[in-house]
């Protein structure tokens, strides 16, 4: 038994590695999500985590847990920073705000030659992220979450997720709750970028851009925004499912496209409510049909 | 209580009111009544610092507010009930309740939360639904509920009867009586003028963001032309 675990364990280990470290971003990006502020910053975080890590073990010669911390408190000074601002935005211009500070973070990656490699990026990286490194991060991430979805401060953030000026008329402060979700967003993705540098032997400007983003941005969502297990579903199926498609790169972001799509359509709360949805049923006969009504308040 | 004065206030550049100045004594329920679009709904709104006023003066408690934040003025005992309600849907109705006393930290919670459920029973019978499943004159005494929960010295109702049963609306009215009589202050809209006079002691009337009219709310209930405009003279 044991033997056939370490063999599954030792053929599959990269995978499952990605498979948690994205379980990790998504969940950085369910933090900013369940205020709804849909980020486009996590390549800007990651690279800032990242590069920031890798000068702290390589040129400082830093033990790995304190550059990681750097690297993670560094993308969330970033967040600080660019969150006064960016969060008087509103839906799509917070999302292109962030979008651009993900391309300024690539561009100064790309002509800061002596601390990023510049285009050629930083190379021969020790590997030092190990999978239980990754396991324990996603771990302590869901049971912050969890903790916090129980408390003053979670039920004050789900009243803004829904109505920004009830929750102000309550006397929430909403600016104050959003820029602390996107600190500490900007935090985890920061510490996953320090991860996936001290993984993959080697990081570059490229790494980090609009796709990185993008694709984080989907695995909560296609998980589910309300549900616990949502980023971890999401982040996973979107893990495996290039590799189980690996026979053709098209068919794969084709495939991925139509499956956001559809999610979108006919799941808005994620993969996650299905569950839900058969929960309720029985008690409540010919009612489960509730209309999500979130999104009036909003605009 | 709360004064207003030459109060002018907006969304953008257009000012919706144009000058409003009414008092609201301590421990009184006055109410503000006019027709849609006068502006009843703008004039909560920022009485409870959601919006910033153009020009004209808010003073609460003797003091000028109108720069004061939302969350701030909730602290200092101004809770409105939004219109529409707006309770938080997929939130159990005891949550609901609990956000209420977001600003609050001392140990009376729970009792407040007890004296919420004494009033309304329908709350306690459902406090673990989500509160999107009730109905709307559930989710009205909901909405008035969690605003309670803060304990509010001057209570802001923005048309706490619409699109509700009359039944039910009788219900509500009378318990904004009930909480009157308690020792809140209240300062109610409506379009529903003949119950919200009854149970004030004073109004005001609305026109297209000036005060066309005030006065006793038995003498406005007389008043020919209140009746005509507002009444549906019968």
């Amino acid at each position: 038994m044991s033997a056939g675990f370490s063999q599954f364990f030792a053929s599959y280990s990269n995978i499952i590695d990605l498979c948690l470290l994205n379980s990790l971003i998504a969940y950085g990006l369910f933090l900013a999500l369940s205020a709804n502020m849909f980020s486009l910053a996590t390549g800007g975080f990651m690279a800032l985590g990242a590069y920031c890590s890798v000068y702290c073990t390589m040129e400082l010669g830093w033990p790995f847990a304190p550059a990681v911390l750097a690297g993670a408190l560094l993308a969330a000074a970033g967040a600080a920073l660019i969150g006064a601002p960016v969060l008087r935005l509103r839906g799509d211009y917070f999302m292109l705000a962030t979008f651009a500070f993900t391309e300024v973070i690539r561009v100064i990656a790309l002509n800061w030659d002596s601390v990023t490699g510049g285009a050629i990026g930083i190379v021969n990286i020790p590997r030092y992220t190990e999978t239980w490194h990754l396991a324990l991060a996603v771990v302590v991430m869901v049971y912050v979450v969890f903790t916090l979805r129980r408390s003053y401060f979670g039920r004050a953030i789900a009243a803004i997720k829904q109505d920004d000026v009830v929750a102000q008329s309550m006397g929430v402060n909403v600016f104050a709750h959003r820029l602390s979700l996107f600190v500490a967003s900007g935090f985890v993705c920061g510490a996953a970028g320090a991860l996936a540098a001290h993984l993959n032997f080697f990081v570059g400007p490229g790494d980090f851009g609009l796709l990185r983003s993008v694709d984080a941005l989907i695995y909560p969502i296609l998980g589910g925004v309300n549900s616990l297990a949502g980023p971890i579903v999401g982040a996973i199926f979107t893990t495996l499912l290039p590799e189980a498609l690996r026979f053709s790169n098209q068919l794969r972001e084709i495939l991925m496209g139509a499956l956001v799509v559809a999610i979108v359509l006919y799941l808005p709360g994620g993969a996650m409510s299905v569950f839900k949805l058969r929960r309720r049923r029985p008690q409540t006969p010919g009612g489960a049909k509730l209309a999500p009504a979130t999104k009036q308040a909003q605009s | 209580m709360l004064e207003l004065r030459q109060l002018c206030a907006g969304y953008g550049p257009v000012d919706v009111l144009e000058g409003i100045s009414l008092t609201v004594p301590t421990g009184a329920c006055v109410c503000l009544i006019g027709a849609n679009g006068a502006g009843k709904t703008t004039t909560l709104s920022t009485i409870a610092g959601l919006i910033a006023p153009s020009s004209g003066d808010i003073l609460f408690e003797g003091e000028p507010i109108r720069r004061v934040a939302a969350e701030k003025l909730v602290q200092r005992g101004v809770s409105l009930v939004p219109e529409g309600r707006r309770v938080v849907s997929n939130m159990s109705v005891e949550d609901n309740l609990l956000i209420g006393a977001y600003t609050r930290s001392d140990d009376q919670i729970g009792a407040d939360l007890e004296r919420v459920y004494q009033r309304f029973s329908r709350l306690r019978e459902r406090r673990r639904q989500f509160a999107g499943q009730m109905s709307g004159g559930e989710q009205q005494m909901l909405a008035i509920g969690r605003a309670l929960m803060a304990r509010p010295k001057l209570l802001l109702l923005d048309q706490a009867s619409m699109g509700l049963a009359p039944q039910i609306v009788s219900d509500i009215f009378r318990t904004i009586r009930e909480i009157n009589n308690l020792g809140t202050t209240i300062l109610l809209v409506e379009q529903n003028a003949r119950k919200a006079l009854s149970i004030a002691s004073y109004g005001y009337v609305l026109e297209s963001g000036r005060i066309s009219g005030e006065g006793a709310a038995a003498d406005l209930l007389n008043s020919p032309q209140i009746v005509a405009a507002y009444l549906g003279g019968d």
